[in-house]
């Protein structure tokens, strides 16, 4: 399965390109050049358009030429997140809170969640912008990014560009050391923050996501059972050229700790719905920021 | 009153799910990474709750590490440090 990141253009030459020539242009020409790249892209990368539109045609029931419109924009909201790199790593918090459309969305909800001290599970999704919303994060204290770091050239350049102090990769490839990594900072009243829509391992639950049962991580949750951390859907969605609005569910409380094992998996099936809910409810109206460059619904069944 | 040891393996094997196993099938000395067990991220989460649970106490602090996952004798330690420090 080609996933974007594995395909020919997902190189440092690229990247090189991109940071060298936007920051230089007037940003009233970044949309038409972003414009006149999605489309090129959208033409050449014919596996990754046709996984696209095979994900939006469920998600949006649009067919035709208005659901390639759709897959077109999904490859518009790519460049808006690559452009994003030559300006958010660096960016101070005045610039980060400048870029949003709506800087106080969600600022207590975090709060709530950090003043029972037992840390925060942002469960966010390969939608809109995630870097941005790890940058935000960070503005409330140390975040711990679990995610399978890839070692290719390109992957590490952008890792680079985005760790600090204040943001800490945590490579699921790590196994138990990674777990016990991620469960410590949250008993530091650290964040967590995991993309869920991704499946990287055997554990698995199905929920139901646009109508069909479909496999979702259960480790984030298991996480906020043990450390009693609340899971806290959060998505930064692209309103204009980089201009970001922040979407936030209500936190999930954690299940309560002193249950019989078989009410932990109900307790885990709702929390599971809950967030799934959440990601379903904001790509009914937001799928053309949703980049998942491979089949979703054939990879996580049969994951 | 059952020692940390014997409270402790049957958790082992309900976190792992294991079935075709007994209490008395596990060493001391039995390595929870890498061997036999063959324990994975999620298993662990499983195994610290359980734990947590059973002895009422927070077993993965900063002070916990890898080392203490290397066999039943070595996690059998650091619970009983646990329960001595929770004590009253």
């Amino acid at each position: 399965m080609t996933r974007w990141y594995e395909h020919r253009f997902h190189n440092t030459t690229a990247l090189r390109m991109i940071f060298f020539i936007m920051p230089r242009l007037p940003r009233f020409l970044h949309p038409p050049v972003a414009a006149l790249t999605a489309l090129i892209f959208f033409l050449m990368l014919k596996s990754e358009r046709r996984a696209v539109t095979a994900n939006l045609r469920r998600v949006s029931n649009k067919r035709g030429l208005a659901l390639q419109w759709k897959v077109y924009w999904v490859f518009y909201s790519f460049c808006d997140l690559m452009v994003s790199y030559c300006f958010v790593p660096q960016a101070t918090h005045a610039q980060l809170l400048g870029m949003l459309v709506d800087s106080e969305s969600g600022v207590a909800k975090i709060d709530q969640c950090l003043a029972a001290g037992n840390g925060l599970i942002v469960w966010t999704a390969h939608v809109g912008n995630w870097e941005f919303a790890s940058r935000l994060l960070a503005m409330y204290g140390r975040v711990n990014v679990a995610r399978v770091v890839e070692n290719k050239p390109a992957e590490i350049i952008l890792r680079n560009l985005m760790s600090s102090e204040r943001l800490k990769t945590v490579d699921l490839k790590g196994g138990v050391p990674a777990t016990l990594e991620l469960l410590q900072a949250l008993r530091r009243n650290e964040i967590v923050a995991i993309q869920g829509d991704r499946t990287y391992q055997r554990h698995t639950r199905e929920v139901p996501f646009f109508s069909q049962p479909t496999s979702f991580p259960v480790g984030p949750f298991l996480l906020s059972q043990v450390s009693g951390a609340p899971v806290l859907p959060v998505f930064v969605i692209r309103q204009g050229w980089l201009r970001y609005r922040v979407l936030m569910a209500d936190p999930i409380p954690a299940a309560p700790s002193r249950v019989t094992f078989g009410d932990d998996d109900a307790s885990l099936y709702a929390a599971m719905c809950q967030a799934v809910g959440f990601l379903e409810k904001t790509l009914t109206t937001h799928y053309d920021q949703w980049m998942n460059y491979f089949d979703f619904w054939p990879v996580t069944s049969r994951d | 009153m059952a020692s940390v040891k014997e409270q402790l393996k049957p958790l082992i094997l309900k976190s792992f799910r294991i079935t075709d196993l007994t209490p008395e099938d596990l060493r001391d000395d039995q390595p929870l990474l890498g061997g036999e067990l063959e324990i994975d991220s999620i298993d662990i989460l499983q195994l610290v709750l359980e734990i947590e649970r059973h002895f009422d106490i927070k077993l993965v602090q900063a002070n916990f590490n890898q080392k203490d996952l290397e066999s039943i004798n070595a996690l059998a330690a650091i619970i009983e440090s646990k329960v001595a420090e929770a004590k009253p």
